[in-house]
C-alpha cells in the first residue's frame, strides 16, 4: 500500500482521497445530505449559508449542499457508463488489432482515426436533436466518442508487447491469441488502460456537464452539477455561491482524474520499468564448493 | 622514471544516492596510473564498476552520483577543474568511444557535418580545412571513398563503419588518452578485430594512452600491455597482459578465465564461479567475493583484503600466497606424474 | 529418425534473401550450432523452426513431422509446442514481467493437461530444481532476478511442455562470463539427463564447440561450410570460416590486420 502510494505521490495521493469522497458522497447520498435535494421552501431563496445550510440555498430554497451530494450520482454515473461501453468495445478491437497486424490492424487504426476526427459534443448533439434530450441519447453518442480515445493508447501499449519475445515465447507454447492477450498482455498493459480510462472519465464528466448545461443532456430539476451550474437566473441576481459550487466540483474532480490518471499509467510501460536494473532481491544458490 | 603519469586515479570513490535517502556505494578506493602511451585494460562483469570509472573520468557521472578521491590527468586534478577547463580537458585530453555509435552521433546530421562541428567551433577552422582534415582521418581509420562519407548520413552505414567514424572523431581532437567502453561489444566478431586493430595502431602512432574497457579478459589480454580486472566496485589483480594470462592468481581472475570456453578444445565441464556477480553496495563487510571463492575462510567473510604486491601485479586476495602455493605444488605433482 | 530435418529452406523479407536453400540434419539427441555474424539469417531460422516465421520455400520436419505450414487449430498447436521449445537472447524481455517462474511454468504444465495436481506440482518441482532455481527465486517476479536466474526460469518454462528439441537463440551471449559458464554447464547437463536435441544459435564459436557435435556455417543466409564441430573449426575449409576463426581473441593474438 505505502508502495502505491509513494508511487502515485502527493498530488496523485490527494486527487485518489478527493474522489473516494465524492464517490462515497454520491453512493451514501440519502444518508450523508442533510435536506431533501428537492425539497425547499422559497421562504429560503437565494438563504446564504448558515447552520441549517451550509452552503445556502437556491433560488426556491433547496439545499445546496444537499443537492450536490445527490447530484454526484447523476454526474458520476453518465461518466461511468460512457467510459465502461467504450472500454468494452474499444479493449478488445484494440488487442485484436494489436495482435493480427497486417489489414486488420489498419483497418481498426483507420476507424478510430476517423471517429477520433469527430467533436464528441457535436456527436452528442446531434444525436439528441434526433432522440430527444436526456442522459440515455448524450451517453449512448459519447461512448461511441470515446472509443478511439481509450482505443488508441491500448493499440499501442499492446503493439509494444505483442513484439515482446514473451508473447513469442507464449505463442510457441502453445496458447492462443486469446489466452496471451487477455491474460498475459492485457495485464501487462493495465496500468495504461486504467489510467487512460480515468482521464476519459474526466472528459466525459466535462462532456456531460456541457450538454446538460445546455439542457440537453440531464433535466432539470434532478440534482446534477452541470445542470446546477446552468442556474443563469441565480448569477443575474447576483447570488455566485449556487453556481461556483457545483462549477468548483466539477473543475476539481476532472483536475483529480487527469492528475491520477497519468500517475498511474506513467510515461514507462510496466515491463520496461525496471528492464535494465538489476535487482538484488534473491540470492543465488550459493554452492561454493563447486567451483572448486 | 619521474615523468607524470598521464592519468592518475587515487582513492576513487563513486557514491550513487537512492530514491529514499540512501547512499550506494559503486567504486570503492579505486588506485591506479596509466603512464603515457599506454593501453591498460579494465575488465569486469556487470556491477564491477568499470563503465562507472571511465564516467568518473571524464566527469559525466550522473547527477545522483557523487566522487570522491583525485583523478589527475597530466597531474592536474580533474574533479577540481572549472568549465573553462573542463572543457578544454574534454576537447583535447581524452577523447571517448562508446559502445553504440548511432546512440552517440547525431541521426539528423551527416558524418562531415558530425567529424568537423569540434574543430570548426572549438578549434575555429574553417568549413574546407575541417573537411579536408575530417577525410583525411577517415582514410587513416581505413574507410574507403571518405569524401563520400563525409556527406553520408548514419543510417546510411553499418555499425561496424559508424563506429571507425567514432574513432576519427575522437583522433580528430588529436586526445593524449582514449577512453574506449566496450567499443567493439556491439560488432560481430570480424568487425571487432578490425576496429581493435585500427585503435592500436592509432594509439602506437600517435603516442596516445588508452583505457580500453571490455568484459571480455581475452580481448583485453590481446589488446592491452596491463589489465585490471575489477569485482564489485574494486581491482581485484592488476598486472601485465603477459602474466595474466599465464600467472593469474586472484581466485576471480582464475574463474573468469575457466569461465570462457575456449575454441580450440571443448571442457568437460567450465569450472563455473557459483553465484552471480555482485555490486559494491551489496558487498558484505569483508572480501566481496568471498561468498563465490572456494577459497574463502571465515576471515575472508569479515576482513576486507587490501590490494598487495604479489609475483610483478597487485592482488586482492588475503590467502593468495596459499592458494599460489598449493597450485604450484598440484601442477608439479601432475607433471611428474605425466 | 532424426529430431529435426530441414530441406532447401528459403526466406524472402520482400526482395532480400534472408535464408538461401539452408538444410540440416540434427539426431535425436545431437546438437548443431548455427555460426554465423549479424545479417546471417541465422535467427530467421530458428523463428521458422518454432513457427514465428513462414517459411517461403523448403520442408522443414521436427520427429518427423511436417511444420513447415502453419498450424491448423490449436491441437496442431500443442502437438508442435511439445515437439520443440526455445530459449531466446534477451532475459529482460523474454519472461512475463508479472509472472513468477512458478506461475510461468504451472500455466505451461495446465495448458498441456494430462497431469493430476498433485503431479503437475511435482513436475513443477523437478523442474525448478532441475534448472537450479531456489524457492525463494522461483516465486518471485522477474524483475527481482538476475539475467542468469532469469534465464534458468526461461530453460525451465521451454522444459515444462516436454519438448525433445530445443532451439537455444543466442541463449547465453547476454550472459555475464561467470554466468554464462553456469548456463553452458547446466544445459550440458540437461542434455546429458533427458537426451534432448539442441539447435544452438550463436555468433560465438567458442560457446557453440563448447556445446555443440556439429557446427554449420551461415554468412548472408547461405552455408559456407557444415561438418562435426572440432573437424570445421580446427580445420575449415573456407576462407569466410577461417577469418571468423582468427577473429576470435586469444593469446598472442596479432590485431595487425
Amino acid at each position: 500500500m505505502k508502495q502505491h502510494l509513494r508511487r502515485l505521490g502527493r498530488p496523485g495521493t490527494a486527487s485518489a482521497v478527493l474522489l473516494l469522497v465524492v464517490t462515497v458522497a454520491a453512493i451514501a447520498a440519502p444518508l450523508l445530505a442533510p435536506h431533501d435535494p428537492n425539497q425547499g421552501s422559497l421562504l429560503d431563496a437565494y438563504g446564504g449559508p448558515s447552520g441549517a445550510h451550509l452552503l445556502g440555498t437556491d433560488g426556491i430554497g433547496r439545499d445546496i449542499l444537499s443537492r450536490l451530494v445527490f447530484g454526484a450520482r447523476t454526474s458520476l454515473l453518465g461518466p461511468a457508463l460512457v467510459v465502461g461501453v467504450s472500454l468494452l468495445v474499444g479493449v478488445p478491437l484494440a488487442l485484436a488489432a494489436s495482435w493480427y497486424g497486417g489489414w486488420v490492424d489498419a483497418v481498426v487504426a483507420r476507424v478510430f482515426d476517423l471517429v477520433y476526427a469527430l467533436p464528441g459534443l457535436l456527436l452528442a448533439v446531434l444525436t439528441v436533436a434526433l432522440f430527444g434530450p436526456g442522459l440515455t441519447p448524450a451517453v449512448a453518442a459519447l461512448s461511441v466518442a470515446y472509443v478511439p480515445f481509450l482505443a488508441r493508447i491500448v493499440r499501442a501499449a499492446a503493439r509494444q508487447q505483442r513484439v515482446s519475445p514473451y508473447v513469442d515465447a507464449l505463442a510457441v507454447q502453445g496458447f492462443g491469441m486469446l489466452r496471451i492477450t487477455g491474460r498475459h498482455i492485457l495485464r501487462n498493459i493495465a496500468p495504461v488502460v486504467v489510467g487512460q480510462a480515468a482521464i476519459a472519465f474526466g472528459y466525459a464528466l466535462l462532456d456531460l456537464a456541457s450538454l446538460s448545461y445546455l439542457g440537453l443532456a440531464v433535466q432539470a430539476p434532478t440534482p446534477d452539477w452541470g445542470v446546477m451550474v446552468s442556474d443563469s437566473d441565480a448569477l443575474l441576481k447576483g447570488y455566485w455561491l449556487p453556481v461556483a459550487a457545483p462549477g468548483v466540483l466539477i473543475v476539481l474532480t476532472v483536475l483529480a482524474l487527469t492528475v491520477l490518471g497519468a500517475r498511474i499509467s506513467g510515461d514507462k510501460p510496466p515491463g520496461y520499468l525496471k528492464r535494465r536494473r538489476r535487482s538484488a532481491a534473491v540470492p543465488d544458490r550459493t554452492a561454493v564448493g563447486a567451483a572448486a | 622514471m619521474t615523468t607524470v603519469p598521464l592519468l592518475e586515479l587515487s582513492s576513487l570513490t563513486v557514491d550513487f544516492a537512492t530514491e529514499d535517502g540512501g547512499s550506494r556505494t559503486l567504486l570503492a578506493d579505486l588506485d591506479l596510473t596509466l603512464a603515457p602511451g599506454e593501453a591498460l585494460g579494465l575488465v569486469g562483469e556487470s556491477g564491477s564498476g568499470k563503465s562507472m570509472t571511465v564516467r568518473a573520468i571524464t566527469r559525466l557521472l550522473p547527477p545522483a552520483a557523487s566522487a570522491g578521491g583525485a583523478i589527475r590527468f597530466e597531474g592536474r586534478d580533474v574533479t577540481t577543474m572549472d568549465a573553462a577547463a573542463l572543457r578544454a580537458y574534454r576537447d583535447g585530453g581524452v577523447g571517448l568511444v562508446f559502445q553504440d555509435p548511432r546512440a552517440h552521433i547525431n541521426p539528423t546530421r551527416r558524418i562531415g557535418a558530425f567529424l568537423t562541428e569540434a574543430l570548426r567551433h572549438n578549434r575555429g577552422l574553417g568549413k574546407r580545412e575541417a573537411l579536408a582534415r575530417a577525410e583525411a582521418v577517415l582514410a587513416e581509420v581505413g574507410i574507403d571513398e571518405p569524401a563520400r562519407r563525409l556527406r553520408q548520413y548514419p543510417h546510411e552505414v553499418s555499425g561496424g563503419m559508424l563506429q571507425r567514424v567514432m574513432i576519427a572523431s575522437v583522433l580528430l581532437a588529436e586526445p593524449r588518452l582514449i577512453l574506449a567502453d566496450e567499443p567493439t561489444t556491439a560488432l560481430d566478431v570480424t568487425i571487432q578485430r578490425e576496429v581493435v586493430a585500427i585503435l592500436d595502431r592509432m594509439r602506437r602512432e600517435r603516442g596516445m594512452g588508452m583505457v580500453f574497457i571490455t568484459h571480455d579478459l581475452d580481448l583485453a589480454l590481446a589488446v592491452c600491455g596491463r589489465v585490471a580486472v575489477m569485482y564489485a566496485g574494486r581491482i581485484v589483480e592488476i598486472r601485465s597482459a603477459r602474466s595474466l594470462h599465464e600467472r593469474a592468481a586472484h581466485p576471480y581472475t582464475l574463474g573468469l578465465l575457466g569461465s570462457r570456453p575456449a575454441i580450440d578444445a571443448r571442457a568437460q565441464r567450465l569450472t563455473a564461479i557459483p553465484g552471480r556477480p555482485v555490486s559494491a553496495f551489496e558487498a558484505g563487510g569483508g572480501c566481496a567475493f568471498a561468498p563465490r571463492c572456494a577459497f574463502a575462510t571465515p576471515t575472508c567473510e569479515n576482513e576486507p583484503p587490501p590490494l598487495v604486491p604479489f609475483d610483478g601485479g597487485l592482488v586482492r586476495c588475503a590467502r593468495v600466497e596459499e592458494i599460489h602455493a598449493a597450485r604450484t605444488n598440484t601442477w608439479t605433482s601432475k607433471e611428474a606424474a605425466e | 529418425m532424426n529430431a529435426v530435418e530441414v530441406r532447401s529452406l528459403n526466406k524472402f523479407f520482400k526482395a532480400h534473401h534472408a535464408v538461401a536453400d539452408v538444410g540440416f540434419d540434427i539426431p535425436a539427441g545431437g546438437s548443431l550450432g548455427i555460426v554465423g555474424e549479424s545479417g546471417s539469417g541465422k535467427t530467421t531460422i530458428a523463428r521458422m523452426l518454432v513457427g514465428l516465421e513462414c517459411p517461403t520455400s523448403g520442408s522443414i520436419a521436427v520427429l518427423g513431422r511436417d511444420r513447415s505450414r502453419p498450424a491448423r487449430g490449436s491441437t496442431e498447436r500443442n502437438t508442435r509446442a511439445q515437439e520443440l521449445q526455445i530459449v531466446f537472447q534477451d532475459p529482460y524481455t523474454s519472461l512475463d514481467p508479472q509472472q513468477s517462474a512458478r506461475s510461468a511454468i504451472d500455466e505451461v504444465l495446465r495448458h498441456h493437461g494430462g497431469r493430476s495436481a498433485a503431479e503437475r506440482a511435482a513436475r513443477l518441482d523437478e523442474l525448478v530444481d532441475q534448472v537450479g532455481l531456489t524457492l525463494r527465486q522461483s516465486v518471485a517476479r522477474p524483475r527481482d532476478l538476475s539475467g542468469g536466474q532469469r534465464q534458468r526460469v526461461a530453460i525451465a518454462r521451454a522444459l515444462a511442455t516436454g519438448p525433445r528439441v530445443l532451439v537455444l537463440d543466442e541463449a547465453v551471449s547476454a550472459l555475464d562470463v561467470s554466468i554464462q559458464a553456469q548456463i553452458l554447464n547446466l544445459l550440458a547437463d540437461i542434455r546429458a539427463d533427458t537426451g534432448l536435441a539442441y539447435l544452438l544459435i550463436s555468433h560465438d564459436l567458442a560457446v557453440v564447440r563448447q556445446l555443440c557435435d556439429t557446427v554449420l556455417v551461415l554468412r548472408r543466409g547461405r552455408v559456407v561450410e557444415q561438418g562435426d564441430c572440432g573437424q570445421v573449426l580446427d580445420n575449415p575449409a573456407e576462407e569466410y570460416t577461417r577469418a571468423l576463426r582468427a577473429a576470435v581473441p586469444v593469446q598472442g593474438w596479432r590485431i595487425a590486420v
